[in-house]
């Protein structure tokens, strides 16, 4: 290019009609301004792209999950036979005949075995233990005829979500006709019926899709973050607070500064590989419990708190520091009355960052056994638990169409959470940040 | 004056000087404050320490019982087999494909957008695109990998080839119009008569435009008509793992653009250059090694990536055929130990178990090395500015 632009220039000099630079400048002007709108141009393609990806991304979660916070539910007239409940011991009973009772009588002409097991599978088998629980509440319903919502079937819920289409033929649809027939019966009973999803914000993980929840999960995250936010953040805002204040400039602190930095860059699952050797294998900590997770995930975000802190700190101007030193404190009392106080709130913003980061984290998870296959709903620290992602790692795997809609709605709570907790960290940014 | 016999009153100046008593008790405080402060920080320093020797110490064990041979240089991994085959090339290859894929998307990406983040955009629109962005690191990787395994995937499967048509038109059509133009340039400049210039560049852009547009429309049929077997391969990975990266890519080479001062950029408008020009010319090459370490997190990020490559590369472990062939399923380090571990870990102390804190090792020295030149960069790029 500049090789021609002089040859050009040589040229013009050497011909009879002077040319002036401005000239030759003005000629190229349009050419350059053309390029300029061009570079502009690719410059917005480019976040365009990234903003179209996000929004694909969380729309088709969305489009995907919104269904799965409603599920079907069906009316069945239960008898409650005082001849098949026990008064003494309720819970003994058997509550499955119960509800194969009701559902016959609702059909009395289905008969022979096989099709009274397709019409049973209808129903979900979570409506015994349904019954069990309100029975067990109210012994004094026994003997009389209840009206109960019970959940359907996720074949059922499926179809009457539309994700199960009724012009598929027969044989490649997981509804026969006959069962297409009971359930328009049903319906034409009023006795089908879409509810909001109580049971999936209740209740723990399950291999029936229609009783699956995540309040297991939540809470299992609930007990790593608080594990992770205890250990982390006194421990961040230490190191934070020596390399910023009191490190002298040496070796040992470029050694420290360059390893916090480091650990930021370890791949996430070779923290879980640390886990499984030393936690589990080495000191013998039970598989799969929050307090390993969040031992685990405390190592990650770490290195996030300290970057943060330090940031915060730096920001506190010198003539604070200064000032307090000047009225005869220690460099101690400078720093924890006076410093930190008007550090925190960065400091905060930073753990919270933290904090979403390993709410979102899975990989490390799997290596400590948090992928296992968990119904109950944790209630401490050293009871075996799921989060969130790895609940949503486990359900994605699983090949039901139900299982599908309810990743995408636990991907939507984890990204509610995760919205929630960043929106949390930019306002208290925004509020207490001060100008100096 | 009055305050001369306050002070020459010994009660009161002990106000402001410490008794011995006092000054010992605080020098203690000190010391041990800042001995807690040093172990909690030397306790960080530590830990970096300390997973590589837990690591090593895993890893050490398989080297021993069969070599360095058979990991770097064999294709056959069959962990499970009695004796088990350990060669993880093919495991190493996959994970260097996706993340040469994942580069070669997000690289240019990246730096576009934070170049237009940084000094293109108004600040009004700028305000809104950066969390937009910030938000992309957000999402949780297994919502990435969700995307990948249950929408994106059945997607390529069934309209594989008219996507890789569409992405085709779009990325290289701007491209091939834009080498057009520029060869048009370049080819014609060296006349000197303007109006012959014209009639010259405009037959030879006419030209070089439709043997363009014959090469689009025939590479992009070729593409149409290809058939992707699985959705679940090294392409889908490639290109979610790019947007994984996109964020770190942006925010740290904004923050290198952002480094370059004004000074340096109304130097260059003040000699008359453009905006594009000033930004090709002076602030980017001034910004280039923070760039560059922009980019190498940014490939970190995606070695490092496990549940994305784990749900939906495929998992198969071979180097596809051709050797380039990002249509195939591959398998990643990543994903390896994450599927593997579960198995392998009820025989603690067997190869199968040690192979995978080998792979750990492998991808823990990999992200050490180049944390440690990415900040070496950095470093010098803020001497040289400070510099001058």
């Amino acid at each position: 290019m500049s090789s021609s632009k002089n040859k050009s220039i040589a040229g013009a000099s050497g011909s009879s009609r002077r040319e002036r630079t401005i000239d030759i400048v003005n000629r190229r002007l349009a050419k350059r301004y053309r390029i300029e709108k061009r570079f502009r141009f690719y410059g917005l393609c480019s976040i365009i792209v990234s903003m179209v990806f996000l929004a694909v991304l969380l729309t088709s979660i969305v489009s995907n999950g919104y269904s799965a916070f409603f599920q079907t539910y069906v009316r069945l007239d239960i008898t409650l036979d005082s001849a098949m409940l026990d008064r003494e011991n309720p819970g003994k009973s058997n509550f499955q005949a119960i509800i194969k009772q009701s559902i016959n009588k609702l059909y009395p002409e289905v008969e022979d075995r096989k099709s009274k097991r397709e019409l049973y599978a209808l129903f979900s088998s979570g409506a015994a233990f349904q019954l069990r629980d309100l029975v067990m509440r109210h012994p004094d319903l026994i003997g009389t005829t209840v009206s109960l919502w019970v959940p359907a079937d996720d074949d059922v819920d499926m179809l009457m979500k539309g994700y199960i289409k009724r012009s598929v033929a027969e044989n490649e649809r997981r509804l026969s006709d006959r069962q297409l027939g009971w359930i328009d019966r049903l319906a034409d009973q009023d006795r089908i019926e879409k509810r909001f999803n109580v049971t999936f914000f209740t209740a723990g993980d399950s291999r029936e899709p229609e009783l699956a929840g995540i309040w297991g999960a939540v809470k299992g995250s609930f007990f790593t973050l608080l594990v992770t936010l205890v250990l982390s953040f006194p421990i961040g805002l230490a190191a934070a607070v020596y390399l910023e204040e009191f490190a002298p400039k040496n070796l040992a602190t470029d050694f420290i500064e360059v390893n916090i930095n480091n650990l930021a860059a370890v791949p996430s699952i070779v923290f879980g590989l640390l886990g499984l050797a030393v936690f589990l294998n080495f000191f013998g900590m039970p598989r799969s419990t929050p307090l390993v997770g969040g031992l685990v995930l405390m190592l990650m975000t770490l290195p996030t708190i300290i970057i943060a802190s330090r940031a915060a700190l730096k920001a506190v101007p010198p003539s604070i520091r200064e000032a307090a030193l000047g009225v005869g404190s220690s460099k101690m009392q400078m720093v924890s009355s006076h410093v930190l106080p008007l550090a925190l709130p960065g400091m905060l913003t930073g753990t919270i960052i933290g904090m979403a980061q390993a709410l979102g984290e899975t990989a490390p998870l799997l290596m400590i056994g948090m992928v296992a296959f968990i119904v109950d709903i944790p209630g401490g620290f050293t009871d075996p638990a799921a989060v969130m992602p790895v609940q949503i790692y486990l359900w994605a795997d699983s090949p039901e169409r139900a299982f599908l809609e309810r990743t995408s709605a636990a991907i939507l709570v984890l990204l509610a959470f995760l919205v929630l907790m960043n929106a949390a960290a930019v306002i208290m940014r925004k509020r207490f940040e001060k100008r100096w | 004056m009055a305050e001369t016999t306050v002070i020459d009153d010994g009660k009161k100046s002990e106000a402001f000087v410490l008794s011995p008593e006092k000054l010992r008790r605080q020098r203690i405080a000190k010391f041990i404050g800042e001995g807690f402060l040093l172990v909690v920080a030397s306790f960080v320093a530590v830990v970096v320490l300390f997973i590589f020797y837990f690591v090593a110490v895993d890893a050490i064990p398989f080297f021993q019982q069969r070599g360095f041979a058979e990991f770097f240089t064999s294709t056959s991994w069959y962990p499970a087999d009695e004796p088990g085959e350990f060669g993880a090339l093919a495991i190493i290859y996959g994970s260097g494909m996706v993340t040469i894929g994942s580069a070669l998307i997000a690289v240019p990406l990246g730096i576009s957008a934070a170049i237009c983040l940084s000094d293109v955009l108004p600040f009004s629109v700028r305000q809104y695109a950066k969390p937009v962005i910030e938000m992309l690191a957000a999402i949780p990787s297994v919502a990435y990998g969700f995307f990948a395994l249950v929408i994106f995937a059945p997607l390529l499967q069934n309209y594989g080839g008219p996507i890789l048509m569409w992405a085709w038109w779009l990325i290289a059509g701007p491209f091939v119009l834009l080498a057009v133009i520029v060869v048009g340039d370049v080819l014609t400049s060296g006349n000197d008569d303007s109006s012959k210039r014209k009639t010259m560049r405009a037959v030879l852009t006419g030209v070089l435009s439709i043997i363009a547009v014959v090469f689009l429309y025939w590479a992009g049929s070729a593409l149409n008509a290809i058939q992707i077997l699985s959705g679940t391969n090294a392409l889908n990975v490639s290109l979610i793992l790019s947007f994984m990266a996109l964020p770190t890519i942006v925010s740290v080479s904004e923050d290198s653009l952002q480094a370059v001062g004004r000074e340096l950029r109304e130097g260059s408008y003040a000699l008359g250059a453009t905006r594009a020009e000033t930004l090709v010319k002076t602030v980017l090459p001034a910004a280039s090694s923070g760039i560059l370490a922009a980019v190498i997190l940014g490939i970190m990020r995606a070695i490092g990536e496990t549940m994305v490559v784990w749900m939906a590369s495929g998992n198969s472990s071979h180097i596809p055929d051709p050797w380039y062939n990002y249509l195939d399923s591959i398998r990643t380090l990543t994903a390896t130990i994450a599927g593997d571990m579960g198995e392998a870990d009820q025989v603690t102390g067997s190869a199968r178990y040690h192979v995978l804190f080998a792979m750990g090792l492998l991808l823990l020295v990999f992200s050490f090395f180049s944390n440690l030149i990415s900040e070496r960069i950095v470093v010098r790029q803020r001497k040289i500015l400070s510099g001058e």
